[in-house]
């Protein structure tokens, strides 16, 4: 199995090189936990091996110059003409996965950000849900079907994917449905009452992988993880 | 840095017998947690279960803290846990330990320990 390296150092050894080629894998986390920068990350190790890399946001257009900015200050360089960042309006949120299909089959983008699922989830509309039960007119369920959808529709789309999850303690369950349906689960987590930040790899198909906490810090070059003593 | 004085702090709890496993964390297991290596494997057979109570009792450590919770303790199979809550927050010393240890003892080292962490997070 082909496998594509994260550009996180120390991870790739713990997951047998790489994440395998064409997964999709959730980075979920609360705020400021380092899910933009582990994103990064593995765009610019792609960036590095050649590759054509796209990230999708849903955050306006300020986006694209704030990620090269933040980039930049972890010495990657995403003003690249292999690297493309779309920001979609909420408008056009029911079209963007038929969008992202056909600008990937054209261009051949091998690395793919979602940024974010839950965005995607909220700013859609809800007339292709068709299932008629009472229940599903209630939000969380008709939101928990979207994710499900869209989770389907972005493993058509072929290139290894990660997906942004915004994952916290009350965080709506339709985002929890998002890791269920990915191949592979990073959770990035803080402590800020001792100053500590983890990783947890919660699942990783067709890898052998740690399941206990690992320690990470954001350093000069972005997420490094610790080693265990 | 904190991160390496709590791993040390950690493996200092570690030698004493009657602490067959600890950590620093809160909900979720977010924290400084030894290498798994270092426990006593006597505590390996039932982690899971482990892991699923102490993750419940941060829910009432959450609650809590600020009103002043400062230790909670329970007890799973022939193991007891003690969660050494720090002061208005989320995250807790936990120490695993046989059921039968002394007891006195192992408080006296906990406190201690917990008055190190203040420090070194401070």
């Amino acid at each position: 199995m082909k496998r594509v390296k994260t550009g996180v150092l120390g991870l790739d050894e713990l997951v047998e090189g790489g994440i395998p080629e064409g997964m999709i894998i959730a980075v979920a986390g609360g705020p400021g936990t380092g899910k933009s920068i582990f994103c990064t990350q593995f765009l610019w190790q792609g960036l590095k091996d050649g590759e054509k890399v796209l990230y999708v946001t849903f955050d306006g257009e300020e986006i694209a110059s704030s990620l090269k900015e933040q980039a930049k200050q972890f010495g990657m360089d995403l003003s690249n003409k292999n690297c493309r960042i779309i920001s979609f309006s909420a408008e056009e949120a029911d079209e963007v996965l038929a969008k992202i299909k056909e600008l990937v089959k054209k261009e051949k983008y091998s690395r793919l950000i979602l940024d974010s699922i839950s965005m995607l989830n909220t700013y859609q509309g809800t007339p292709r849900i068709v299932a008629v039960r009472p229940a599903d007119f209630e939000t969380a369920e008709i939101l928990r079907k979207k994710t499900r959808l869209n989770m389907s529709e972005v493993r058509e789309i072929g290139p290894t994917t990660l997906v942004i999850v915004e994952d916290y303690e009350g965080s709506p369950t339709s985002d929890k449905v998002a890791e269920f349906a990915a191949d592979g689960v990073i959770k990035l987590g803080i402590n800020d009452a001792i100053g500590t930040r983890s990783m947890r790899l919660i699942k990783m198909r067709e890898t052998k992988h740690p399941l206990k906490p690992l320690n990470i810090e954001i350093r000069a070059n972005g997420i490094e993880l610790l080693p265990t003593k | 840095m904190s991160l390496e004085k709590i791993s040390a702090l950690l493996d200092e709890l570690l030698k004493s017998k009657d602490i067959y496993a600890c950590m620093v964390a809160k909900r979720g297991m977010e924290g400084v947690i030894p290498d798994s290596s270092k426990f006593n494997p006597k505590v390996m057979g039932i982690w899971d279960a482990l892991q699923k109570t102490i993750d419940n009792e941060f829910i009432t450590i959450k609650e809590f803290s600020d009103y002043g919770l400062g230790e909670v303790t329970f007890r799973l199979q022939e193991f007891e846990v003690l969660l050494y809550v720090l002061p208005r927050s989320d995250t807790a010393l936990i120490a695993i330990t046989p059921s039968l240890a002394n007891k006195g003892l192992v408080e006296v080292t906990m406190e201690n320990a917990r008055r190190k962490l203040i420090e070194i997070i401070q």
